[in-house]
């Protein structure tokens, strides 16, 4: 009926120190969706994300992406697996020059010429980015660094972009930008997992939604029919 | 007799800024360190004395000219400080700055007491570059190894500046100081990075001591002064500004050579503590520093 998962998580534990985050999550996306990870403050949406490049510790369970297990990978191997991934914050690398940023993105091409290319390449993509490619990152406006951390993580054309909160602190118009790219994204044929405190918004551009709770997968559905959903409006989306 | 002859300003200031140059190259050095893991590398001097031995060991015995062993210390330096982020100082990394100002300070006295141990607290020096010239034309005496020493870490310190601008491991190490978590998921090891900016930083030491020896006597003890004018100088400069420490290193150069020229040379030993003192009154996060960066 569909096409193998890209990405599996199979009774995924995961925890900070001590102190458990994620109980046995179980999660998938196949090639070419968006996947929406939505939920209250505390329900481990990031932490999620942040267990599959490696920065939260597995306890048990597993991740794999397309049939290879990366289950507790060091981060700094997420790109060689085809990860991107977009941080919190849009944290960019504020005293490096735009196009400098994004060359971190390549960091694991050691051809300078090809490295090139691959930068030329992502600021095609991102006009606003290339009318200030020797700016520094620090002086860019939010909407325009969100820019850039997207444009960093697109730098390997990794197979699952992972986006933690892309909208959060953006000025409207700037959410709607965001939210056309990544809708522009998919159709480009990168699959995209997002996390959003913005349910209502990640819902409509998502094909399908996981709703977590304290750490718990607590219902999935498409997209569409999260938002119709009695409970989730009332819990998640204000009514 | 008239001290403010432009003759005697210039010269002072030639002077200044050729011993402020040795400063910058070891305090860049230190503040790379800082930057990149924010750590205080209490025994950065110490890394320098064992610079200055090895040039003083390479001379004595072989009769190797300090110029030639100069990339000699800087290889054997850059490897010991490789291997010391990974077996000690990685181990501190994140830890607060009580941790790793104790850790680094013990590292300080055990290099110390070993160089008091197999070299003894006798004073030292090099003697392979002496004399001065005269430069008729500006009414300027040139002392020898200071002008080479001078300009040697002028070369070194714009050499690691150039390496950190436009290179793809110094690009990496800046990342690195930046965001250590964004530099991991970029694809950066950021271990690995720590490693090379730590034997970076220790070549940097090693080659300032190697033209140390050219121009002051050393012992095992003299590493100590120099930490603390280089902990000055970087916040003056600014903490973690690679560019503040070069700043910093030259301006304290030139303060010195003034002080010392004007009032005496006692005075010109409290002058990078005046500064200090100074800086942080007007200028808390140092001349170069960003306000928010602390």
């Amino acid at each position: 009926m569909s096409a193998p998962p890209l990405l599996r998580v199979s009774s995924l534990d995961a925890a900070y120190g001590p102190v458990q985050a994620l109980f046995g999550i179980d999660m998938m996306i196949r090639p070419g969706e968006i996947v929406a990870l939505i939920g209250p403050n505390g329900a481990g949406k990031s932490t999620v994300i942040k267990t599959i490049i490696g920065l939260v510790k597995v306890i048990s369970g597993s991740i794999e992406l397309a049939g290879t297990d990366i289950t507790g990978i060091p981060t700094h191997e997420a790109p060689v697996r085809g990860i991107g991934y977009v941080p919190q914050g849009r944290i960019v690398f504020a005293r490096m020059t735009v196009r400098e940023n994004l060359e971190m993105g390549a960091f694991l091409q050691k051809d300078a010429r090809r490295r090139k290319q691959m930068v030329e390449s992502v600021l095609e993509q991102f006009p606003r980015l290339e009318e200030r490619e020797r700016t520094a990152a620090g002086r860019l406006s939010g909407g325009e660094q969100q820019m850039l951390a997207i444009g960093r993580a697109l730098m390997m054309t990794p197979q699952l972009v992972m986006l933690d909160e892309p909208s959060l602190g953006l000025s409207p118009k700037y959410m709607d930008i965001i939210f056309e790219k990544l809708l522009s994204l998919r159709d480009q044929g990168h699959t995209l997992l997002m996390v959003e405190q913005n349910a209502a918004r990640a819902l409509e551009v998502a094909d399908r939604g996981y709703v977590l709770e304290l750490g718990r997968n607590r219902f999935s559905d498409t997209g569409a029919a999260l938002l119709n959903n009695e409970d989730v409006r009332r819990m998640y989306l204000g009514g | 007799m008239d001290l403010l002859q432009p003759a005697i300003l210039l010269q002072l200031a030639i002077g200044g800024l050729l011993a402020g140059a040795l400063y910058a190259l070891l305090a860049s050095g230190l503040n790379l360190v800082f930057g990149v893991m924010r750590v205080i590398n209490l025994a950065h001097g110490e890394l320098m004395i064992a610079g200055a031995f090895l040039a003083w060991l390479l001379y004595s015995l072989l009769g190797l000219h300090p110029l030639l062993a100069l990339p000699v210390a800087m290889v054997v330096l850059y490897i010991l400080g490789f291997y010391l982020q990974r077996l000690l100082i990685e181990r501190i990394v994140g830890r607060d700055e009580l941790t790793s100002l104790l850790v680094t300070y013990g590292l300080s006295i055990i290099l110390m007491n070993v160089g008091l141990l197999v070299f003894s607290a006798d004073f030292r020096a090099v003697p392979a570059l002496q004399g001065a010239v005269y430069l008729e034309d500006l009414d300027l005496v040139l002392s020898k190894p200071r002008a080479v020493a001078g300009i040697v870490s002028i070369v070194l310190t714009a050499g690691v500046y150039w390496f950190l601008k436009h290179s793809r491991t110094g690009k990496a190490i800046r990342a690195v100081s930046e965001h250590a978590e964004v530099a991991m998921i970029c694809g950066i090891d950021v271990t690995r990075i720590r490693m090379v900016t730590f034997g970076l930083a220790a070549a940097m030491a090693g080659a300032a001591g190697v033209m140390l020896t050219t121009i002051y006597s050393f012992s095992p003890e003299t590493g100590a002064d120099f930490v603390l004018k280089c902990f000055a100088i970087i916040v003056i400069g600014g903490m973690g500004n690679f560019v503040g420490a070069l700043l910093g290193g030259l301006l304290l150069g030139l303060a010195e050579a003034f002080v010392s020229g004007f009032l005496s040379t006692q005075w010109a030993e409290a002058v990078a503590y005046l500064l200090l003192v100074l800086v942080l009154i007007l200028r808390p996060a140092g001349l170069l520093g960003k306000a928010d960066a602390a």
